[in-house]
């Protein structure tokens, strides 16, 4: 078998190699591309370039527009991930409990996971549009309804009209957060439905043994701690992915990121700053902030919590 | 503790009928055993007991009150399952609080932080915390209090699980294939334990399982079940000497019973492949089914016809202090050759080897008759039987 | 879970269905904006009338118009028919033809407007040409790399796994600045290699293969290696057969993926509009159009999306499976 081992080494390496090159070059590589070009002033076609030490940097944490792309890209991330969590869960739950169409809601609920995010985002511009629109459309028909005008918000809107969402800085961002969530609950109900077949039946039936008469005593002994894994799953995937946001971003507001550059992104900064106008070193220096920060967060939920919520 | 009763009980899936009337009375303190192979409906029956699954027709009564649409948690039943259902996240100890918890606290004292803040609330919880230490002390399993069943061996989680039913003092214990997950000697080890459990708690247990060992060796009483019907309901022993029905007799027993078709003919004789019954059915001209336990066949040089089966021995099968003769019976009258097996003793069963001829000798009074109906008809002994074994 | 078994609408099960319903029309809300203005004329869409499917009144096609408006030829040309007629009248005549002639149902119009305006068929043909190379690269790099992470004994493998496993914590999106400027430097901007090349290697394709061959008995290869077989052909004759499920799911996760993404085509493909992907198409057509183009754009975007809703409704589980297999870590 020695001639057999021998192939099979020389095999090995190279099955890996090519994978291997493309890792180095095409993942590895720019990382470290970006770490050096963050140091320097460097532009496309420019033919030289100056170290500027931690200029970029500096600038990235001082200047009131990457404030702004903090602020933007936190809040955002902050209530897309939980909040499309608690729908993904409450939708699964709900799904899961009712005796008919479980199956159709469960289709409905994904088509947005499947759909272009940049066509959907230019579709709910159409809808959001304050005049012909049809969400103000909707919201209009049921200024009629006594017991909806109780919401001072309601009533102020049906008053004084209703507002004009993308065009209006105090709505822009939660706007873009609305169609975040829209998008991302449905494959988080998918995870949680499937989190939710594989929990074994007769831990159910032991609780009801046990005196877990109500579905919350159900769901605190037995359904949310076998998600577990699953939530930790759902929080890590959201996240990373809320963090990337761009596409309802560039279709709502193709210059500027929104008014007052409510809905400026981390993304939408590298591309702006880095591609757009060309100051490469700047784009790099937000690279690579992001990527610290995406990195060391996945592996804090990988590694930290993950342990808690794996029992065997 | 209670008894159990239960009438009539009917239940289907869909279109398939998989209890059909079932009437089982279960006293108090008795260890009864559900026995039959998978898809008899036994699992469906205790799931019934328990109130995990509702019935069709019939009265579930435990402790003389009808318990008929009141949830599994209002019967004060205790429930082992096969896969133990122990919840993974909690240590043992956790595990074995939760059913003293949920009946005893109030919802607000189970809710984290706020609990804190109901009166009486630690005087509680220590009661609870003392009961949990002296059902592990029983089992002995103090030094496990403190892990997660993840980190505990197949037999530990048995224990665990029977904890976790025990500490609240049940009126009866459900117990579905609990052993069936552990390996070979662990699961004769615990039968013994369990056995003596129900002996020193003095509770009613109802015991679900597809293995006869398991059956025969802890039960008082043994109810037999197949396609839905309850075949056989008495003692072990009962059920093995004295089976009704011959699914009973085929099901019970290792090496399987051997079964022999026969016929009675006018006289109320009963004959199988020559083989001649001394005593005397009570019917007269029909097929039956001759059921003989391989202990009551003995090889023996020689024998009558009348009184032995011939035999091609086929395999000898050696299991130390007993060797089993597989033999094949051949004629003309049978659609294909009948495996019979005897028991014998090894220095009998040397006599023998792969090939050879042999004669089984039925002993007196031993072989049982099964009607077509494959009811047990009752032997009478025939006046005429010293004359019928000497011809 | 109570031993009574209910049948028929209880409370409970309608307040579900309810808080569903109403779940179900804000997710559909979208959808159904994009169909129905799809179908509708500019009047109707600016006026918010129309229903559903639009009246589909026969509406003039201002474009059609503009390109075939009379010229002083036309004119010269039509005399011999209207002797009685003065050049003005005759003109008023011709452009009443014109018209006539561009008359059209507005869903007709939207989408023939989608196709014709902008080369839809192009960029629906890019979006192919660019998820299927990204997909087969994908696979060919990583089914052989997974396989000898799984089944191959060599000196170095734990630590080529350990940078899998890194790497799958970099989303490609994140490190596009660099990435874009190393494909500026080589001149590869605006190709088509610049739409694949970052996508060549899918660590998580990798990751996803090791973790299937894993599950493959060793007795297979084994037998596979008796029967003579090069690790070559084991790869290809013996793991990718056995490998279909996963590949198959991982094929939906990718070109759903691929297909979709906006962001890094943005990036590198500036102006040609020859290598425009659908999404990139449907931005261009959005940024040059003016109001009345609302219904070809809802048009456009009905198309771009269409393709993978139909594929999804026929074949939901395996999409689900596809697309959540990231789950499967």
């Amino acid at each position: 078998m020695a001639t057999s081992e021998a192939a099979a080494k020389k095999a090995g390496y190279a099955f890996v190699a090519p994978a291997l090159f493309l890792m180095a070059v095409i993942l590895i590589l720019p990382i470290l591309l970006a770490a050096g070009l963050s140091l320097t002033n460097y532009s496309l076609g420019n033919p030289g370039f100056e170290w500027v030490g931690a200029d970029n940097y500096e600038r990235v944490f001082t200047r009131s527009k990457f404030e702004k792309m903090i602020y933007a890209t936190t809040v955002y991330v902050a209530v897309v991930v939980p909040v499309s969590l608690a729908l993904g869960l409450g939708a699964a739950l709900l799904i899961n409990s009712v005796r008919r169409f479980g199956d159709l809601y469960k289709t409905i609920y994904f088509l947005p996971v499947m759909a272009a995010l940049l066509a959907m985002a230019i579709v709910w511009e159409f809808a959001l549009h304050p005049t012909i629109g049809i969400v103000n459309e909707i919201l209009e028909s049921g200024c009629w309804i006594t017991p909806l005008r109780w919401w001072p918000w309601y009533d102020a809107a049906c008053e004084e009209g209703f507002p004009l969402w993308l065009g209006d800085k105090r709505y822009s961002l939660g706007v873009v957060i609305f169609v975040g969530i829209w998008q991302a609950f449905g494959f988080n109900m998918v995870l949680f439905l499937a989190g939710l077949t594989s929990i074994p039946r007769e831990l159910y039936q032991a609780a009801e043994m046990d005196g877990a008469r109500t579905g919350w005593d159900r769901f605190r002994l037995v359904t949310w701690p076998m998600l577990g894994p699953t939530t930790v799953f759902v929080i890590t995937i959201t996240a990373i992915r809320a963090f990337q946001v761009f596409d309802i971003i560039e279709a709502f507001y193709p210059i500027g990121a929104g008014p007052s550059r409510s809905a400026f992104v981390a993304m939408f900064a590298i591309f702006e700053t880095g591609v757009q106008q060309n100051l490469v070193g700047l784009g790099a220096s937000i690279t690579i902030v992001f990527l610290a920060f995406i990195m060391v967060l996945t592996l804090i939920l990988q590694r930290g919590v993950e342990k808690k919520v794996h029992y065997a | 503790m209670a008894s159990i009763t239960l009438s009539t009980i009917t239940k289907s899936f869909g279109e398939t009928p998989v209890l059909r009337g079932i009437d089982i009375d279960i006293a108090d303190g008795e260890f009864l055993t559900l026995l039959g192979p998978s898809g008899c409906g036994k699992s469906t029956l205790l799931r019934i007991i328990a109130g995990l699954e509702g019935q069709d027709g019939g009265d579930v009564a435990i402790g003389g009150r009808v318990v008929n649409g009141v949830r599994p948690s209002a019967r004060d039943l205790a429930m082992v399952f096969q896969s133990y259902a122990l919840y993974p996240h909690l240590t043992v100890e956790r595990n074995m609080m939760t059913p003293l918890t949920l009946r005893d606290l109030g919802l607000i004292e189970r809710l984290p932080l706020l609990r804190h803040l109901v009166p009486g609330h630690r005087g509680r919880m220590n009661d609870i915390k003392v009961a949990v230490r002296e059902t592990a002390e029983i089992l002995k399993i103090e030094p496990l209090l403190q892990r997660k069943p993840g980190q505990l061996s197949g037999g530990q989680r048995q224990r665990a699980a029977l904890g976790r039913a025990m500490v609240r003092k049940p009126a009866a214990f459900l117990m579905d294939e609990p052993l069936s997950n552990l390996d070979a000697a662990l699961r004769v080890h615990m039968r013994s334990e369990l056995a003596e459990l129900h002996r020193a708690l003095g509770t009613t247990f109802v015991y679900v399982t597809h293995d006869q060992a398991e059956a025969l060796t802890m039960s008082s009483r043994v109810a037999v079940m197949m396609e839905g019907e309850l075949l056989q309901l008495s003692t072990p022993e009962e059920i093995y000497d004295n089976p009704e029905d011959l699914r009973v007799a085929e099901f019970i027993g290792s090496p399987k019973i051997n079964t022999i078709p026969g016929e009675i003919d006018g006289a109320g004789r009963v004959t199988a492949q020559g083989l001649r019954l001394q005593r005397l059915a009570p019917v007269t001209d029909g097929k039956v089914t001759v059921a003989i336990r391989p202990e009551h066949l003995e090889p023996v040089e020689h024998a009558t016809p009348e009184e032995a089966l011939g035999v091609t021995v086929v395999h000898k099968e050696n299991l130390g202090a007993d060797v089993y003769l597989h033999g094949v019976l051949e004629s003309a009258s049978l659609p294909e050759p009948l495996r019979i097996v005897a028991r014998a003793l090894p220095e009998a069963a040397a006599r023998y080897g792969v090939g050879d001829w042999a004669a089984f000798r039925l002993s007196r009074g031993e072989a049982m008759v099964f009607g077509a109906d494959r009811r047990r008809m009752r032997l009478a002994p025939a006046a005429a039987e010293p004359l019928a074994a000497r011809a | 879970m109570s031993a009574v078994t209910q049948t028929g609408w209880s409370t409970g099960e309608i307040v579900k269905h309810t808080i569903l319903i109403l779940g179900a029309l804000i997710v559909l809300l979208p959808f159904y904006v994009m169909v129905t203005y799809s179908l509708k004329s500019p009047a109707e869409i600016a006026q918010n009338a129309g229903g559903v499917f639009g009246s589909q009144d026969p509406m003039t096609d201002e474009r059609c118009v503009a390109r075939n408006q009379p010229v002083r030829t036309d004119v010269e040309a039509a005399r011999p028919q209207f002797p009685e007629l003065d050049d003005s009248a005759i003109l008023g005549r011709l452009m009443a033809e014109v018209e006539a002639s561009c008359q059209v149902t507005p869903a007709i119009y939207n989408y023939t407007t989608a196709f014709t305006e902008a080369p839809l068929l192009r960029y629906m043909l890019n979006g192919v040409i660019v998820t299927v190379s990204i997909f087969f690269i994908q696979v060919l790099v990583a089914l052989p790399a997974a396989y000898a992470l799984a089944k191959l004994r060599f000196w170095g493998r734990q630590a080529v796994f350990t940078l899998v496993l890194f790497c799958l914590l970099i989303p490609v999106h994140a490190i596009a600045l660099p990435l874009y400027i190393m494909l500026a430097q080589l001149g590869l901007t605006n190709t088509y290699a610049a739409l694949v090349i970052p996508w060549t290697i899918s660590v998580f394709g990798i990751f996803l293969m090791r973790q299937f061959f894993m599950t493959v008995p060793d007795d297979l290869i084994d037998a596979a290696r008796m029967d003579g077989m090069s690790e070559f052909s084991i790869v290809w004759r013996v793991m990718l057969p056995t490998a279909i499920p996963a590949l198959l799911a991982f094929a939906i996760f990718s070109v759903v993926a691929h297909w979709n993404d906006y962001f890094w085509p943005r990036v590198v493909i500036t102006g040609d509009r020859n290598l425009f992907t659908p999404p990139l198409g449907l931005r261009d057509f959005r940024s040059t159009a003016d109001g009345s183009f609302f219904g070809p754009m809802m048009a456009t975007a009905t198309v771009i999306v269409t393709p993978l809703i139909v594929a999804f409704l026929l074949a939901q589980r395996r999409f689900i499976e596809g697309i959540t297999l990231s789950g499967m870590k």
